[in-house]
């Protein structure tokens, strides 16, 4: 007499199965006892007090698996168990016969279907289109992000309400950027995970709090975007807040940063109030904003992205953020030279942005220290440029701007009018320095650096001709991770004798002192 | 796409939105383990409702495993759900929401007509229950008499032995041991009434069985831990309140023949448990 | 947020293509849409559209109507003269197929064989009376449809044809179709000579008497299991019929001998019925019809629950919409012509016969029949193809009627409109093609597509019709 027995892993057959098995196996001549059981803690002691198994079942088994025993003549169980085996193991019958070419899918509902465990509708339509869109989305259940723009003020406020109905989120319209859960959404760069977490109104704005984040070596859990709009009173703030609650809940979050332009009062004062229930601290950067006084224990107020950035991090490690000042400027001595170059003609500031955030920051730190500044988006509608094409003193541009994108790819993808532009400014007498952004990451172009290089050369060239030096000085908003390459794009603008710096603020204050002629004064 | 929809779900059931994938398949019922954890079970329409699934309104020739294999996705949004790989659809709101409270029942053997039932469903039993196979293993008598055993004197620690010793244990997919106990659980929930100690005592047990339910497969620890909770499938369930309330001969019978044909065993030990935990406390 | 953090992202990407590589790249799973503007691209139809999606009272209209469509029982009881067994059919009416349409917009088929029956009726001595009697007004033109019943190409029924009476034993109701006269210059052809009326007299008094005798010997017949049949034999039972017809027969013939029918008409009969390899397809209408008409009438329901043409326009019915015709110019079909044949000669697209697609036979489940290739155009891979992107805008599938190729999958049923808007994909179907003018005949056979703006407005329509009555602020 022999004991041979089997455990066969994953495999679940009913009842009736597991008897027919037995039943067969003890009825085959030779054969005294057989059983097949689940391979429990409990069944495998019964079996040894049955006496049909000695010992351990051999093997790896658990709970979950199938054990066969069978006891009998040795020349007949091996037979056995491997007719018992063939009798529980059969092909299974789904997914058999060649299936159909599957075809792409056309539809949300479609795309639900080869992807049933989708959460969120990624959706980048023409804009007439894009609200039926995210309606369709919100109404199957998934959270919608709308990339597109010229979608109405009645649909988002609309949308926005039946996400609220269903605990679904809207992030945007019009919004351009996102990370969730590490996965770049729009135009987003590639940022170490971590334990910051951003809701912002700008896309841009997002980058460089992403950007400066990971330059300091920390990292973000989530990076929502609210979209444009929605700090108007209309909407009321309903993204920002519930991306707010939603941070607060999560777990990997223990740092908040808020940034957009300053809301209308009841909806900055409603996510004030939300930012201070909060246990956790929550930096706030409503650009452009008259509040000075912190509102609450745990909520900071910061003047520039840059700034939002440093104190996020800075509360990350436990510190109390800095006091907002003025950040030091990089490359001082570089700069000293080059205000030495000047001619007294040259006088003004031209900014040429591809984001309009940063031209909108921009113009508010130039507008302190210079005065005023001439824009096709100006703080004052006084200074508001009568040809776009043409500066006027000091001038800040947002070339990302509907008036320029018409019929056109925006600036971050295309960047042929910023650099022709670029050119066409080195004629005029008055200008000192020119002021750029420079943006990388997903779904910027993949090398922007090269033609922006050749643009800059041929300024100087121009410029050089006619006596005069002009100051180049960029921010550059990406990370060492970013498609693109961040050292090779780096490098090219320094060859081309730009002065760079991380931040949009620093670029902005380093470009205000050289037109001012301000040299650092060393103590 | 094939389309099935729920015509109902029990109470258990997860709702909202969900993601897993397919834990085992069988002619007319399906598992699906959930990433969040926990099971949820698919079951063609001439089953009774479980608190962990939904009833399903599959044609008479439908088969999930002519559709699904064990690992297939499937993911939940807006109430229905998908299974990539198969083109299957089901659409789970909107359905009944089916539930049943023992709690209430107060089973009280005193009472002539309770009494009855219960003796005739002890006769039914008898007669219509479905034997384990001739040879192979079967739950010894030992372990099966240990429990009513410490129950009825009420002895904690003798009764935490004894479901440790049948837990897992026995032939079956869902073992002999788990079914006894997921009735022996009815039964003791239907009986408690207001007594504070036997709801303190079954309490205990029912976290008891909870902790050891890891010893037996996710099939039969679903059922474990929702007869833990006090939930549980609607043939046995029926039969608890059809004895509890002393019903006519006829409806004890029909609800004792429903919940004993249920699997191919279960509902016989099932039964057994539901009957031995009334007398054990009466 | 239920499901966003912390639950893996899954993302599918509307739109631009390059965000959902982007995704990818970063361990993400996306799928991206081949996304184009819903319906014919006008944005307020997209918006209705995105009202009716996973819309409970419609999901529920739908599952209802579905419901009611798959559990039909239709049973072919009899045959009778259509005036004392067609409801509404007054003393001078005549049923055509398709939406309705005034006389003088009909096309050339249709209104030869409204002559034509004209002079079968006796109404009129010659065409040209016919023709004055009709322009007069005096008789009533009305759709098949709206009577219960369907008829292929011109679809003509008049009070005194014999029709089929099919009843649906699941919810009660009837539906009708004519009897099919065979190949060659026939009446749904729009030929009305002498020859085709002295064959609709013989069917009117001899035919349809005997079918008549010979279903109530046999108690009447059950349609779905001999339907169901036909398709595992290559029939589709829409524009390959001879199966079905064949199955039909051999239940006829034995009831036919018990029922002591006249040797010589017996004789004359089994010649007519066997000579005609599409004897089925009538019947097969009216079956479809009464399946689908126990499923009209649902509020909310975007089941599309007719769809026929009248060879000028092509129309269809919304469970949800009441009696309400969508219509659009009927498409000419590019087929496969007979020799000397093109599409300068087709009439448009014309019938009820494109009832069958809508009940999920015809070109629904063409993987079944795929020598109709033969016929209709493409290959036999192609066959199965079109039953399978119609999976994508049904409800689901009618388990009654398995597809072998397929491994007896159910044949994809119940074409929801929102589906057919969403996606872009217009419902298959196999037709024959008519000669544009009166009389020719047959000329070809196709595969052709319901055309997408019924669909639009039908959308546009349901969703009016919810906002009317769902209460202000709600769904």
């Amino acid at each position: 007499m022999v004991k041979v027995s089997k455990v066969f892993h994953n495999l679940y057959r009913d009842s009736v199965s597991l008897m027919q098995v037995s039943a067969a196996l003890a009825d085959r001549p030779g054969v005294a006892q057989a059983s097949a059981v689940m391979a429990s803690a409990s069944n495998i002691d019964l079996l040894r007090e049955s006496g049909l198994l000695d010992g351990d079942a051999g093997g790896e088994h658990g709970a979950s698996d199938l054990l066969i025993v069978v006891e009998g003549e040795a020349d007949v169980v091996e037979s056995a168990l491997a007719d018992a085996e063939s009798l529980l193991t059969r092909e299974s019958q789904a997914h058999s016969g060649s299936g159909p070419t599957p075809i792409a899918p056309r539809s949300i509902e479609m795309g639900l279907h080869e992807l049933p465990g989708a959460n969120l509708a990624l959706i980048s339509t023409p804009g007439e289109y894009a609200a039926a869109e995210a309606r369709k989305a919100l109404n199957l259940g998934l959270n919608v992000m709308l990339f597109s723009d010229n979608v109405t003020l009645a649909d988002e406020i609309a949308l926005k309400r039946l996400a609220a109905d269903r605990d679904l989120m809207v992030m945007g319209p019009d919004c351009g950027t996102a990370i969730v859960d590490g996965a770049p959404l729009g135009f987003a760069n590639v940022v170490r995970r971590g334990a910051i977490g951003a809701v912002a109104a700008s896309g841009t704005g997002l980058q460089q709090v992403t950007c400066l984040i990971d330059r300091s070596g920390k990292g973000i859990s989530q990076a929502l975007g609210t979209g444009g709009r929605d700090l108007k009173t209309e909407v009321g703030g309903a993204t920002m807040l519930r991306g707010l609650q939603a941070l607060a809940r999560d777990p990997a979050t223990e740092v908040i940063v808020l940034v957009s332009k300053p809301p209308a009062e009841q909806v900055a004062t409603r996510i004030l109030e939300q930012a201070a229930d909060i246990p956790k601290p929550v930096v706030v950067n409503f650009l452009g904003t008259a509040l000075q006084d912190r509102p609450a224990e745990a909520v900071y107020l910061a003047q520039t992205l840059e700034d939002a950035a440093a104190a996020a991090v800075a509360l990350v490690d436990g510190d109390e953020p800095r006091p907002a000042g003025d950040s030091v400027t990089p490359n001082e001595p570089a700069i000293d030279t080059l205000i030495a170059e000047l001619a007294s003609t040259q006088r003004y500031v031209r900014g040429l942005f591809t984001g309009g955030t940063f031209c909108y920051e921009a113009l508010l730190l130039l507008s302190k220290t210079l005065g005023p500044v001439y824009s096709n988006t100006p703080l004052d509608a006084k200074y508001a440029l009568s040809d776009l094409w043409r500066s006027e003193a000091h001038t800040l541009v947002d070339l990302g701007d509907d008036a320029f994108t018409r019929g056109r790819a925006h600036p971050m993808i295309d960047p042929t009018l910023r650099n022709e532009r670029i050119v066409s400014e080195a004629d005029d007498p008055g200008v000192a320095v020119i002021l750029l952004d420079l943006v990388l990451g997903h779904g910027a172009h993949d090398d922007p650096a090269e033609q922006l290089a050749a643009s800059i050369n041929a300024a100087r060239d121009k410029a050089a001709r006619d006596g005069r030096a002009i100051a180049f000085v960029a921010s550059v908003c990406g990370t060492g991770a970013d498609p693109q390459g961040l050292e090779g794009q780096e490098s090219a603008l320094r060859e081309a004798g730009v002065v760079l710096t991380v931040s949009n603020a620093a670029a902005a204050r380093a470009a205000a002192r050289i037109a001012a002629r301000e040299k650092q004064v060393y103590t | 796409m094939t389309s099935l929809h729920a015509l109902s779900t029990g109470s258990r059931m997860a709702t909202g939105h969900f993601t897993g994938s397919v834990h085992s398949v069988f002619g007319r019922a399906c598992n699906i383990t959930l990433d969040g954890g926990g099971m949820l079970t698919l079951l063609a329409a001439e089953f009774g409702n479980v608190p962990h699934g939904a009833r399903l309104d599959t044609p008479p020739g439908f088969a999930f495993d002519r559709v699904l294999c064990t690992g297939d996705r499937v993911g939940c949004r807006g109430g229905v759900a998908r299974f990539a790989k198969a083109g299957l659809e089901v659409c789970l709101s909107g359905a009944r929401r089916w539930h049943a409270e023992l709690d209430q029942l107060a089973v009280d053997l005193g009472l002539p007509r309770v009494a009855a039932a219960w003796q005739l469903t002890q006769l039914v039993m008898e007669l219509n229950a479905r034997d384990h196979a001739q040879g192979g293993l079967n739950l010894p008598h030992a372990r099966r008499k240990a429990l009513p055993d410490a129950v009825g004197a009420l002895r904690s620690h003798a009764s935490r032995t004894a479901v440790v010793r049948l837990v897992g244990c026995g032939p079956g997919l869902t073992p002999a041991g788990d079914d006894l106990l997921v009735g022996f659980l009815a039964g003791l929930r239907a009986s408690a009434g207001n007594c504070a100690s036997r709801q303190a005592f079954l309490a205990e047990l029912s976290a008891t069985v909870r902790g050891a339910a890891t010893g037996t497969n996710a099939i039969s620890r679903a059922y474990l831990e929702h007869a833990s909770d006090g939930a549980f499938a609607e043939p046995l369930a029926n039969l608890a309140r059809c004895i509890a309330e002393g019903v006519e001969a006829r409806h004890v019978e029909a609800a004792a023949g429903m919940a004993l044909a249920v699997g191919a065993t279960s509902g016989t030990d099932g039964v057994r448990g539901l009957l031995s935990a009334m007398a054990c406390w009466n | 947020m239920s499901g966003f953090f912390g639950a893996d992202l899954e993302v599918i990407n509307v739109g631009i293509p390059a965000f959902a590589d982007n995704i990818r790249a970063s361990g993400a799973p996306a799928v991206n849409l081949e996304w184009r503007p819903p319906g014919d691209g006008d944005p307020d139809v997209a918006r209705a559209l995105a009202t009716l999606i996973n819309r409970e009272s419609v999901e529920a209209g739908n599952q209802t109507a579905f419901a009611r469509y798959r559990g039909a029982q239709p049973v072919l009881e009899g045959v009778a003269a259509a005036g004392e067994t067609v409801p509404g059919m007054g003393e001078r009416t005549i049923l055509h197929s398709g939406p309705p349409i005034d006389w003088t917009r009909m096309c050339g088929p249709v209104r030869g064989a409204i002559v034509g029956a004209v002079l079968y009726e006796s109404w009129a001595a010659d065409a040209a009376r016919a023709d004055a009697l009709i322009e007069s007004g005096e008789v009533v033109l009305e759709p098949c449809h709206q009577h219960g019943a369907v008829g292929p190409m011109a679809g003509i029924i008049s009070p005194s044809m014999p029709v089929w009476i099919v009843t649906n034993t699941a919810h009660g109701n009837k539906a009708y179709s004519n009897l099919n006269e065979g190949l060659g210059k026939v009446l749904r052809f729009g030929a009305n000579s002498p020859e085709v009326l002295d064959r609709l007299r013989w069917m009117g008094t001899v035919l349809g008497p005997a079918l008549a005798r010979m279903l109530e010997q046999m108690g009447g017949l059950e349609l779905k299991p001999l339907m169901a049949q036909a398709l595992h034999m290559g029939d589709e039972i829409h524009n390959r019929n001879a199966a079905a017809s064949s199955l039909l027969f051999r239940r006829l013939m034995p009831a036919a001998l018990k029922s002591g029918i006249a040797h010589e008409e017996l004789e004359a009969v089994t010649d007519f019925i066997t000579g005609n390899d599409h004897f089925f397809l009538n019947i097969s209408m009216a079956a479809c019809k009464s399946m689908l008409d126990a499923a009209s009438g649902v509020a909310g329901s975007s089941l599309v629950t007719a769809m026929a043409r009248n060879g000028v326009e092509f129309g269809i019915r919304l469970s949800g919409c009441g009696d309400r015709w969508f219509t659009t110019a009927a498409p000419v079909v590019d087929g496969l012509y007979f020799a000397g044949y093109s599409t300068a000669d087709a009439a448009p697209d014309l019938g009820d016969s494109s009832i069958t697609e809508t009940a999920g036979v015809g070109g629904f489940a063409m993987a079944a029949a795929p020598a109709i290739v033969q016929f209709v155009g493409g290959s036999p891979d192609d066959a199965i193809s079109s039953t399978n992107e119609m999976t994508h805008i049904t409800l689901g599938r009618n388990e009654a009627f398995t597809l072998p190729p397929l491994d007896f999958v159910g044949t994809p049923a119940g074409i929801d409109a929102r589906k057919v808007v969403d996606t872009g994909i217009t419902p298959v179907i196999n037709t024959g093609i008519a000669h544009r003018e009166p009389g020719v005949g047959q000329i070809g056979a196709g595969i052709t597509r319901a055309p997408l703006a019924c669909f639009t407005q039908a959308v546009v329509s349901l969703a009016e019709s919810l906002e009317a009555d769902s209460s202000p602020g709600g769904d």
